[in-house]
């Protein structure tokens, strides 16, 4: 196999801000590769280097064999972006918007028409693509810029959180897609802050935080390196930080983090540890309202590796 | 090149899609020239040259000379100057202060035999509040001395109330400005003025395009806060190219408003603009100034709306500065002097020099002007876009 994408040590400030922190990984021909971590983890940072958008400090980046920088109109002809932020004309049409980016890389005439309609058939669009992309819903417009990264049928495509503030119907239409054309071969970039996402799509999976690439693998291979650990979410009411304080150095707690009202609690065995856990958040003043156990997954890694929950409003 | 035209052609779709250049570039410049000229019609005498003088002329030879002296003045355009004989020097000065004349022309005693022995004095008075008509009397005086040969001219100013004497270098310098005439005869068309809807239609259409090559350049900004910017850049695409493309977008709208109005005006009002080469290159490098200060904004704005800010500012004090809605008095005070860096001034001149009748040497000075501007400008955006950050 060869690697469509190599980046080496890469490096990039923002004044005294290290956004991304020297991130070495490859991606290979046909791969879905998944970048995940939190907001203000630097997958945006990375991916602009990536795509050529920003110059790296230090590092180096090579797509499909050639050097990418901001100059180099050669490596760019490679990849499809669809940016994190819709990133559409408001005033034309799908058809519109996807002519004038495919002429850019050269399309025209009837291939051009006919790639428009498979691309519009991919994301779904087919029936608005006359109409302006202003008059589209929020997940109309999100489909459509997947459809413009899609359209010169990139060697690699490069995916920045692509179902961020998406409803669900939308969300799940965009996975298909993105699950369809990595069937069909294409090498895929995916950044994403749902481990839901990284699980379902890709083959491997980086894990970001701080800039910082801290483990990297495919997902059985990351929940492997965590042992055979258990999940445990507890939502509830009340002081959830000293619940978590004291959760951490409790019997049998490997990890323990909160976020958005939901502690996550990573014990050696969640059999024999949900009386003390309910009977620590209690001693803290919380009041639980709901409890769930779950098998090792990505997130759980995240926690493992970072103390810090992934969670996010879903 | 094929990527920039790309870019420029989708950027020309959707400003046609959106129309307001056309209120903007066309519209807008269009009837405001129209509604000045409905309102101060009669100021502006459509009919006419909109210029007009009296001079005065005193003859105090009554030889031959001075007799040939008053057939040249009869003889010049009656629509433009009127002609009036005073029996001295004294009423012919009361008249000029009293803003009655433009100049006057006084032949001293014994003028006629004196030219042959070298020593003939012919005097013009001018009035230092018309320095362009008492320009005009001493072109029309010099061209007579010069014809009559070894005459010499004085000049002198009005000695109006409060008038400063230096004010009187400024009627010859008004004097100096005017083209050398070859012949007496050639008085009448050698006088260069737009006439006044003609002049309105110039500043109207000048003073627009500062706003409408904004449609190019700032679109620039609009991209970049609706993310298409980096996407555009994220493809086959370098930085200059696409920001190329939005320069010539800018150009071409430039250049098809002021074709629009400048070839409508001579169509609907008759305007003579002159020799079309020289027109052309007049516009062409007053569309090449106003992108290029527009291009500068669109550089160092952050946003659109900052952007659009600047650009108004900008675009209504180089208008005013320059002209194009009242004629700035060229009398060497600050806003004269301002007036000369702004390419309104300088276009509006260089048709004015042009005047139905002139070629490419007579614009030479505007040409100048409104180049080192665009130069300028148009060197200080290159090198604003090339320090700045990628997307
Ligand atoms: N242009 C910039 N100027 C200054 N700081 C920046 C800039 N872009 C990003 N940063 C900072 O770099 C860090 C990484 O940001 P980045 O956008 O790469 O994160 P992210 O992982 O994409 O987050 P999200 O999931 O919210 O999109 C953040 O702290 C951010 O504030
Ligand atoms: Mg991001």
């Amino acid at each position: 196999m060869t690697n469509i994408l190599l980046v080496e040590e890469l490096e990039r400030s923002f004044d005294d801000l290290l956004a991304v922190a020297g991130v070495s990984f490859f991606v290979e021909s046909g791969e879905t590769y998944g970048l995940l971590g939190p907001n203000g983890a630097g997958k945006t940072t990375m991916i602009s280097m990536i795509a050529g958008l920003l110059e790296a400090d230090r590092g180096s980046i090579r797509v499909a064999g050639q050097p990418m920088a901001t100059t180099s109109t050669a490596a760019k002809r490679a990849i499809g972006l669809v940016p994190q932020d819709i990133a559409i004309y408001p005033d034309l049409t799908a058809k519109e918007n996807l002519a004038f980016f495919g002429s850019l890389y050269g399309m025209r005439g009837a291939a051009l028409n006919a790639r428009i309609e498979t691309v519009l058939e991919i994301v779904g669009l087919r029936d608005r693509a006359d109409d302006r992309s202003d008059q589209y819903s929020g997940g109309m417009k999100r489909r459509l810029n997947i459809a413009v990264g899609l359209l010169h049928e990139p060697q690699l495509l490069i995916l920045d959180e692509p179902t961020v503030g998406v409803d669900p119907q939308s969300r799940n239409a965009i996975l298909e897609s993105v699950e369809a054309l990595s069937t069909d071969g294409m090498s895929v970039l995916y950044t994403t802050h749902y481990m839901e996402e990284a699980e379902r799509l890709c083959d491997r999976v980086g894990i970001i935080d701080n800039g910082l690439l801290v483990a990297e693998g495919s997902r059985r291979d990351l929940v492997d390196g965590i042992g055979q650990n258990d999940t445990v979410h507890v939502s509830g009411t009340g002081d959830l930080r000293s619940a978590t304080e004291a959760l951490r150095s409790a019997e049998g707690v490997v990890q323990a983090a909160e976020a958005h009202g939901v502690i996550t609690v990573m014990v050696d065995r969640a059999a024999g540890r949900l009386p003390s856990i309910l009977a620590t958040c209690g001693e803290a003043g919380v009041s639980v309202t709901a409890l769930d156990v779950s098998e090792p997954n990505l997130e759980a890694v995240f926690l493992h590796l970072t103390g810090k929950a992934l969670r996010d409003e879903t | 090149m094929r990527q920039m035209l790309r870019i420029a052609s989708k950027d020309l779709k959707q400003r046609v899609r959106d129309r307001s250049v056309f209120i903007v570039g066309i519209v807008a410049p269009a009837m405001l020239a129209l509604i000045f000229t409905f309102a101060f019609g009669d100021v502006l005498d459509p009919s006419g040259s909109g210029f007009e003088a009296t001079y005065g002329f005193v003859d105090l030879d009554g030889g031959d000379a001075s007799v040939g002296l008053g057939e040249v003045l009869a003889g010049i355009d009656e629509d433009q100057f009127s002609i009036e004989s005073f029996e001295n020097v004294a009423a012919a000065e009361a008249a000029i202060d009293d803003d009655e004349l433009s100049a006057a022309f006084v032949v001293p005693e014994g003028f006629s035999e004196s030219i042959g022995s070298g020593t003939a004095v012919l005097e013009v008075v001018g009035n230092v509040d018309a320095p362009v008509g008492a320009g005009i009397a001493v072109a029309i005086a010099e061209g007579y001395a010069d014809a009559v040969d070894r005459v010499t001219l004085t000049v002198a100013g009005s000695l109006a109330a409060g008038a400063d004497p230096g004010e009187l270098d400024e009627v010859i310098a008004a004097a100096s400005s005017v083209e050398p005439l070859g012949s007496v005869g050639a008085i009448t068309t050698g006088v260069r003025q737009m006439d006044g809807p003609t002049y309105l239609m110039a500043g109207m259409a000048v003073f627009f395009l500062f706003f409408t090559v904004q449609f190019g350049v700032a679109s620039l900004l609009e991209e970049r806060r609706v993310g298409t910017w980096g996407r555009l850049l994220s493809a086959p695409v370098t930085r200059a190219q696409a920001i190329g493309a939005k320069a010539l977008v800018s150009f071409v709208l430039g250049i098809v408003s002021m074709s629009v109005l400048m070839i409508g005006a001579s169509i609907g009002l008759g305007a003579d603009w002159g020799d079309p080469l020289s027109v052309a290159v007049l516009v062409i490098l007053g569309v090449l100034a106003a992108t290029g200060v527009m291009a500068l904004v669109s550089a160092i704005a952050k946003t659109v709306e900052a952007a659009g800010n600047v650009q108004a500012i900008i675009a209504v004090a180089l208008g005013m500065l320059g002209g194009t809605f009242v004629q700035i008095s060229q009398d060497g005070g600050l806003l004269s002097r301002l007036s000369l860096i702004t390419p309104h001034h300088w276009f509006i001149r260089g048709l004015n020099d042009l005047g139905g009748a002139g070629a490419i040497g007579d614009i030479i000075p505007s040409i100048v002007g409104i180049g080192s501007f665009a130069a300028v400008t148009g060197g200080l955006a290159v090198w604003a876009f090339a320090r700045k950050e990628t997307v």
